[in-house]
């Protein structure tokens, strides 16, 4: 009996509040919206965070409180659609991103100082009287960047260059917080030239320090306004509306900072050095087809200054003869009015 | 009279944070703003005298009648782990912006070594439905105080110059023990 009362009076008092709860959990129950699973099922489910929320739920959860449907990058243009569809919303067409590294500097164009023991990643290396490279402003290879990439989109070439490869990014846009030296852009998909450096020294400094080095000599900037602007040092590639791809930038680049998809894929641009010596060989080719062109256009400009000079003068000789024609013929008239 | 003494004794001479290391972990977890600091008061002010209540009912009316009070804590952690579930459900329904800002330092209050020593004190000194509810709400009052009047220092010490060695918990700690220091200043006032 006495070792009754207490089991009875514990699982009776269990009892109570297990009901009570489950009364009371019918009662508050929190309904869900049913559009935040859609959402989540239809979101790449990468929990990159490219977004700004922690993951794919939490997205989905500020989507049906209204944010903005085109923060998924992962997801791209198909998945702004099926978020539109499913929130009853128009879709909107959002430029697919890409990460890209922007330094072209492996160690066989832009020489180490110093030798580096530290721990191994760039955030202490740069901590170290500004990394160990001539160049303070370029890519360490030390893979910050590789390390919070959940993709491996990030690879490296022999002399210790990262680069994105474009097929396997997603454009979480985790590596660009990663990057120490901020080297990382989110850069529309289907543009082809872009500028591989971020140098923002003088260009005395940058051309000692770096072979393909930035040297901001405003050729590029000169020629297409819009899609290149030279800032502290620096070209930068225009990417938003109005800008292009200009065909010819890589061929007047001197040091060779504009990478031109369209002539050279990335790992030939940065790991092979004939790429190079082509594309010396074609800035040559097409520095002599403009001035070429440019001579022939000033041939063709004085020769067309000395017609319009013989129209000229033509044209000076001619009213000479034409105004005695038009006082001889206004006094015919003025009889005529006379007579009525 | 001895109701207002015992009130007072509870918020600050015998503080439940910073005189009886009670409920630290919601002192030094949910203290970062003042506006959940806030919340988390009510959230333990409403706990600790429901459950207190609770609990006194079912030590004066079933434990002791039947001669079991060796099973007082079990009982009382299975009381107040199903109010913090009822009240966590409550404000997830009627405040979702509390539920997330409080997140897992609500049912953290399960645990709460405040609420189950508020609950256990009272049957500890025999206090009367009267007194006992005074001093349940009194001593989360005295929670409430300690925990806001941190949350105040901490949203200013975020934005001050202190040594960097000393950000984050380290200052907090040493901003708690300061404070507890004062509040030591309150013995004999009642």
């Amino acid at each position: 009996m006495s070792l009754l009362v207490p089991i009875l009076v514990l699982s009776g008092l269990g009892a109570a509040m297990g009901v009570g709860l489950a009364v009371a959990a019918k009662f508050l129950s929190v309904a869900e919206d049913p559009r935040v699973e859609a959402l989540v099922d239809i979101l790449p489910g990468a929990n990159c965070g490219a977004c700004g929320y922690p993951g794919c739920s939490g997205y989905a959860k500020g989507l049906v409180a209204g944010e903005d449907v085109t923060l998924c990058s992962p997801g791209g243009n198909a998945t702004v659609k099926d978020i539109a569809a499913i929130l009853g919303v128009e879709a909107v067409t959002v430029v697919e991103k890409v990460a890209l590294v922007k330094c072209a500097g492996g160690r066989n164009v832009a020489p180490d100082r110093s030798l580096y023991v530290g721990p191994q990643t760039c955030r202490a290396a740069v901590l170290v009287g500004f990394g160990n490279k001539e160049c303070r402003w370029g890519c360490i290879g030390l893979g910050d960047c590789a390390e919070v990439c959940e993709d491996d989109a990030v690879e490296f070439t022999a002399d210790g260059l990262a680069y994105v490869v474009a097929d396997a990014c997603i454009a979480c846009a985790r590596c660009v917080k990663a990057c120490p030296r901020d080297l990382i852009e989110m850069v529309p998909k289907d543009r082809k030239v872009h500028v591989l450096c971020s140098s923002h020294d003088p260009g005395k400094i940058t051309k000692n320090v770096c072979q393909v080095g930035c040297i901001a000599c405003k050729l590029c900037s000169r020629r297409d306004g819009k899609s290149f602007v030279i800032e502290d040092n620096n070209a930068t590639v225009l990417y938003g509306e109005g800008s292009r791809d200009v065909p010819t930038a890589a061929l007047i680049c001197t040091p060779g900072a504009v990478w031109d998809a369209n002539m050279y894929d990335q790992v030939t641009w940065l790991t092979d050095p004939e790429a190079r010596v082509h594309l010396k060989e074609q800035q040559a080719e097409f520095k002599a087809a403009e001035r070429a062109e440019r001579a022939a256009k000033k041939k063709k400009a004085a020769e067309a200054k000395k017609a319009k000079e013989a129209a000229a003068d033509k044209a000076e000789a001619e009213p000479a003869v034409g105004k005695p024609e038009k006082t001889e013929e206004a006094p015919d008239q003025e009889p005529e009015k006379g007579a009525e | 009279m001895e109701l207002l003494i015992l009130a007072i004794n509870a918020i600050l001479v015998g503080n439940l944070v910073l005189a009886k290391f009670l409920g630290i972990c919601p002192f030094l977890g949910v203290s970062k703003k003042i506006s959940t600091a806030l919340g988390m008061t009510m959230a333990v002010a409403f706990v600790m005298v429901l459950a207190s209540t609770v609990t006194w009912l079912i030590h004066v009316g079933l434990l002791k009648p039947f001669g079991i009070g060796y099973l007082r804590t079990i009982a009382f952690i299975l009381v107040i782990a199903s109010l913090v579930q009822l009240t966590e459900m409550a404000i997830q329904k009627f405040s979702p912006s509390l539920y997330e800002a409080l997140g897992i330092f609500l049912p953290l209050i399960t645990t709460n070594c405040a609420i189950l020593g508020v609950a256990v004190m009272n049957v500890d000194e025999s206090r009367s439905f009267l007194p006992m509810l005074v001093y349940s709400f009194a001593a989360s009052l005295g929670f409430g105080l300690a925990l806001l009047l941190f949350a105040g220092i901490r949203e200013r010490l975020e934005t001050a110059a202190i040594p960097s060695a000393f950000k984050g918990a380290a200052a907090a700690l040493v901003v708690a023990g300061i404070l507890s220091l004062a509040f030591m200043g309150f013995t004999g006032l009642v």
